[in-house]
């Protein structure tokens, strides 16, 4: 039916428009790691040399405070900032799990009451938990700021930790949910029959059952947590509560910017949420398309 | 009795559901909902940090400052500019990426996997990345403008106030369309093949097809996809901060941007917060306009 010319042409045009696309899509994500392999000398080589030519691992080293004692001195002449990158890195890996535990604790007990009980104002209820996150953050940081001040909470961890739970608890609730909804609710009543407390009832049949959709949301949660920057930018001053992109972004603060050490620091930062993508990439397709595809 | 003792009950139990939610609710209350009537508070009186003791109350000053500054217009102007701009190069580039990824060609498996990479990444490695590419010495994409002959010279694109906003919005763009195109394909992947095929057997060519059979089908996932990128334009932030900290002059300064800057580097608490309330206004009035597209939409499905 269609000639083999049009289907030339039609392979041909989808290579142009899909290379194009590949550029744009994975050319300064390639270029952001191949600079973070490179030493200083190479980065600012004019022409820009497209592959590193000897690949080094060294300005991770440095990162990590891992190095001999002259690189390491180099690099805090060039960037003192580079050594705050180790302390930001355990201050959001200890943020982001924090408030993934936060949200099961909060999220799970909240999410049964909508799927299994029985209660005016249900819905509304729900609907207002998801309305909370139409609110523009630009406007609770400015009172928020103000109420972390006075009781005393400026630069520690725990202001980040709850001001990222409230943010991801209410879209942990509506995830959690629909998830406890998609589960028959026989094999509780099995156990119910069977003697089970509704507490029994919930810890050994539908938790158990309910691991994946848990997961998700602690891992959603860590990643809210690890990538957000205004709160964690306005509430933190030093090392103590910092967390990385707070330190990533202090890099371009300075006027002559080290993008060995920035590019470096950036694959640190884009790493975690970079591989849960990559594991969960099905499981985030599905759920992004199940909202599009509804209705 | 019996009844009871169902999992999923069919009689009311008010009070379980309450304990249950007292935590979430507890929360959202002190720090979702105070702050904000906090902040309406904060909104009506003179309040500088540098000046603790002059907390005076001056009823809606602050607001009638703001709106009769040209401060405040010129940040409207750039927010609107860079939204309606990276919104539609966003949609428009993520459509054709997902009508892309819906052909059947050897190259597909690849780039479908790409292009959940910018989706990845973190706004602020986001600007990083974008910095380094744009930068005025060394810059990658100045080497490649040069070699294919677009510019003369090497050009410092954050520097001036005509190229500034363009690169935010490219680097808005870059983050953003991988969102647009999953969301549009899944629902380019339900268009049946009948339409199609009565389309062709009519005699439409591959535009008429597009714009008669494909577009009204995805005018939900459009919809949606408009919503959440507005959301996502009117809340830039990071971005900002690491490409251009608002500048050259004012020239990215957007509604965001200048609440912060007002807040926290001139300390203004008062206009801050009043700032605050006014681009939360004008967010809910979008959003209410947005969900009663929705909902005729709705009514008309029925």
């Amino acid at each position: 039916m269609i000639s083999p010319f049009r289907e030339k042409l039609r392979k041909a045009l989808l290579a142009f428009f899909g290379i194009l696309f590949f550029l744009f899509l994975f050319g300064p994500f390639y270029w952001m790691v191949a600079t973070s392999m490179m030493t200083e000398q190479e980065m600012l080589s004019v022409p820009p040399k497209l592959f590193p030519s000897e690949p080094t691992l060294q300005n991770y080293g440095i990162i990590l405070g891992i190095g001999d004692a002259e690189t390491l001195k180099e690099a805090r002449n060039r960037a003192p900032a580079v050594f705050e990158i180790r302390p930001a890195l355990i201050n959001s890996m200890m943020i982001g799990v924090l408030v993934a535990i936060a949200n099961l604790l909060i999220a799970t007990p909240a999410a049964y009451a909508f799927a299994r009980l029985r209660f005016n104002f249900s819905l509304s209820l729900l609907m207002i938990y998801i309305a909370t996150r139409m609110v523009p953050p630009i406007m609770l940081v400015v009172p928020m700021f103000l109420i972390v001040r006075t009781v005393g909470l400026i630069d520690t961890p725990l202001a980040l930790i709850i001001t990222y739970t409230v943010f991801t608890v209410p879209f942990s609730i509506w995830l959690l949910q629909s998830y406890f909804r998609s589960m028959p609710a026989e094999l509780e009543d099995a156990a119910l029959i069977d003697g089970c407390s509704r507490w029994q009832s919930v810890r050994h049949v539908l938790l158990p059952l309910a691991v994946p959709g848990l997961t998700c949301v602690a891992i959603l949660s860590f990643m809210g947590s690890w990538s957000e920057f205004l709160f964690a930018v306005v509430f933190t001053k030093t090392t103590a509560s910092r967390t990385l992109p707070v330190v990533a972004a202090s890099f371009v603060d300075t006027s002559s910017i080290q993008f060995d050490y920035v590019m470096t620091a950036g694959v640190i930062t884009a790493l975690p949420p970079f591989l849960l993508a990559l594991i969960f990439q099905r499981f985030i397709v599905g759920g992004l398309s199940a909202g599009a595809v509804k209705g | 009795m019996a009844r009871k003792r169902w999992a999923a009950q069919t009689e009311p139990q008010p009070f379980l559901a309450f304990v249950l939610n007292t935590p979430a609710v507890g929360l959202l209350l002190l720090l979702v909902v105070y702050p904000i009537v906090y902040s309406f508070w904060l909104s009506l009186h003179a309040y500088n940090l540098r000046k603790p003791r002059q907390f005076e109350f001056i009823g809606l000053d602050n607001y009638a400052d703001i709106l009769s500054s040209g401060q405040f217009w010129h940040a409207a102007r750039v927010t609107a500019v860079f939204s309606v701009g990276s919104i539609g190069l966003t949609v428009v580039l993520g459509t054709l990426l997902a009508l892309l990824l819906n052909e059947k060609w050897p190259g597909r498996g690849v780039l479908r996997a790409v292009a959940l990479i910018p989706w990845a990444i973190p706004p602020v490695v986001n600007g990083l990345v974008w910095q380094w590419m744009l930068e005025g010495r060394h810059g990658l994409l100045n080497y490649i403008f040069q070699s294919i002959g677009l510019i003369d010279s090497y050009q410092a694109w954050l520097s001036y106030p005509e190229t500034a906003l363009p690169a935010l919005v490219i680097a808005q763009v870059w983050n953003h369309v991988p969102f647009v195109a999953i969301v549009i394909l899944a629902a380019l992947q339900t268009v049946p093949d009948e339409l199609y095929d009565s389309a062709l057997v009519d005699g439409a060519n591959i535009f008429r097809r597009f714009f008669f059979v494909t577009l009204p089908w995805l005018s939900h996932a459009l919809l949606l996809v408009l919503i959440t990128q507005t959301m996502v334009a009117l809340r830039t932030f990071d971005i900002i901060y690491v490409l251009t900290g608002g500048g050259p002059g004012d020239s990215t300064t957007v509604l965001a941007w200048l609440t912060y800057i007002t807040t926290f580097s001139y300390t203004d608490f008062g206009k801050g917060n009043a700032y605050a309330y006014t681009i939360a206004v004008l967010t809910m009035i979008l959003s209410v306009f947005y969900i009663r597209l929705l909902w005729k939409r709705g009514e008309m499905a029925k």
